[in-house]
Parts: C-alpha cells; sequence; structure tokens
C-alpha cells in the first residue's frame, strides 16, 4: 500500500480527476473530503465491505425461499 | 419491441421484452458483472420480485418493495445516486430491497442499508449504499392481514 503523509489542508490526486483532501483532524478521526466525478461512486470501506458480504448471502437464494416467506399471504378464495 | 429469451438455473427458460431490461452500470456490490437484469415478478402483489441476471444464468437475488413491510423505511438518495441515475425527482424511483434467506429457523431478512434504485423512465439502476443507520440484515414482519389489500 502506498503511504503518504498529509498535513490538514493537504491532498492527494488519484488518476486525472480524484482529489482526496485532509479536512481537519477530530480527536481520532480524520474528516476525508473526495473530489470525484459523479459517476465514481465513493463508499465508507466497511459499509461497502458489509453490503457486498450481505449480497453475496442473498445471491444464495433459491425458489424454495417463497415457501418459506410467512408475509406472503394464502391465496384468496 | 423483441422478445428476450434468457436460460436460468432457477426459472429454466424466461421470455421478457427487451425494453423490461434494467442495465446497472455499476453492477451490484460484490457482484460488478451484474450489469443487465430483469425483475421478474413472483405474484400479483407487486411485492416480491426476482432480479434475475441478464448475463449470468446463474445470478438472481430475491428482491422486496419495501414499504408494506417497512413503512417507516425512509432512504435518502444522495446526490451522486441521484445524478447517476438520471433522476430528476426522487420520488420517481423504484425502490427494491434484496432478501438474505437464513436457516434454523428459516426465516429471511431484507437489506435496508444497500437497496437497488431504478429511474423506472431510464431503466437505470444501482445499488446505493445509504446514509444513516439501515441495518442490512431487518426482519420480515408479518403482514397484517387486516391493513393489506
Amino acid at each position: 500500500m502506498l503511504v503518504l503523509s498529509r498535513k490538514s489542508g493537504e491532498s492527494i490526486v488519484i488518476g486525472n480527476d480524484i482529489v482526496v483532501t485532509v479536512v481537519d483532524f477530530r480527536g481520532e478521526q480524520v474528516r476525508l473530503g473526495v473530489d470525484a466525478p459523479r459517476s465514481v461512486p465513493v463508499y465508507r470501506e466497511e459499509l461497502y465491505a458489509e453490503v457486498s458480504r450481505q449480497n453475496r448471502a442473498a445471491a444464495e437464494i433459491d425458489p424454495s425461499a417463497l415457501d418459506a416467506l410467512p408475509e406472503r399471504r394464502p391465496p384468496q378464495g | 419491441m423483441a422478445e428476450l429469451v434468457l436460460s436460468t438455473e432457477r426459472f429454466g427458460e424466461v421470455r421478457v421484452d427487451d425494453e423490461k431490461v434494467i442495465t446497472l452500470p455499476d453492477g451490484l456490490l460484490g457482484f460488478v458483472s451484474m450489469t443487465r437484469a430483469v425483475l421478474l415478478p413472483v405474484d400479483d402483489d407487486g411485492l416480491f420480485f426476482w432480479m434475475q441476471s441478464v448475463d449470468d444464468p446463474a445470478l438472481a437475488f430475491l428482491v422486496l418493495t419495501p414499504w408494506p413491510l417497512f413503512p417507516d423505511y425512509a432512504p435518502e438518495l444522495g446526490e451522486a445516486d441521484q445524478h447517476a441515475l438520471d433522476l430528476d425527482d426522487p420520488a420517481d424511483a423504484l425502490v427494491f430491497c434484496l432478501l438474505t434467506s437464513h436457516d434454523r429457523p428459516r426465516r429471511h431478512t431484507a437489506n435496508l442499508l444497500g437497496p437497488g434504485v431504478v429511474n423506472p423512465a431510464r431503466r437505470l439502476g444501482r445499488q446505493v449504499v445509504l446514509e444513516g443507520d439501515h441495518p442490512t440484515q431487518a426482519e420480515l414482519p408479518a403482514i397484517d392481514a387486516d391493513t393489506s389489500s
């Protein structure tokens, strides 16, 4: 991993159009500003990982799942 | 309009109108190749759909229209997501939550943190990661038979 030292207010540039700026330090937290094209999604890593993991679990679902959904109303009539 | 014939692992051969294909330019998180999908209604309720990959016969997710079961769910679409979906008004968006099956006991949960959001006019979708405190495994509450219609 590339490790760079930055002061508050300093930035790094990724590619031609992504700029990450150290905005502020507060205690143990660093506030980062990300300037990226709107087509580039930016995520907090732990949320990205959590949703990815949940997606992988969700992809295991099979059609028999429907039989086990208690929320499905019984056929009318 | 043309008909698209998909061979799917779960549902066999599925015929869909190719105008129904939803384009997901970024795929889903962890499934970046899932860039084209169709929503196959499970029943007439409009509550559950299978989101089947067009390009991968084995890849499908069971998704849920959240509000009948989670009436307080209030996902806020960020500006970047709104722009990516080419949405003028976020109220036009369709929102789907992916379901996960669990064993012992057999139950299902909905991912409220990372819903699929679709601009129906453009057939354009993406999975968003919401700000705020939303669970990835929300237990599905039972529908109250008296209030559903």
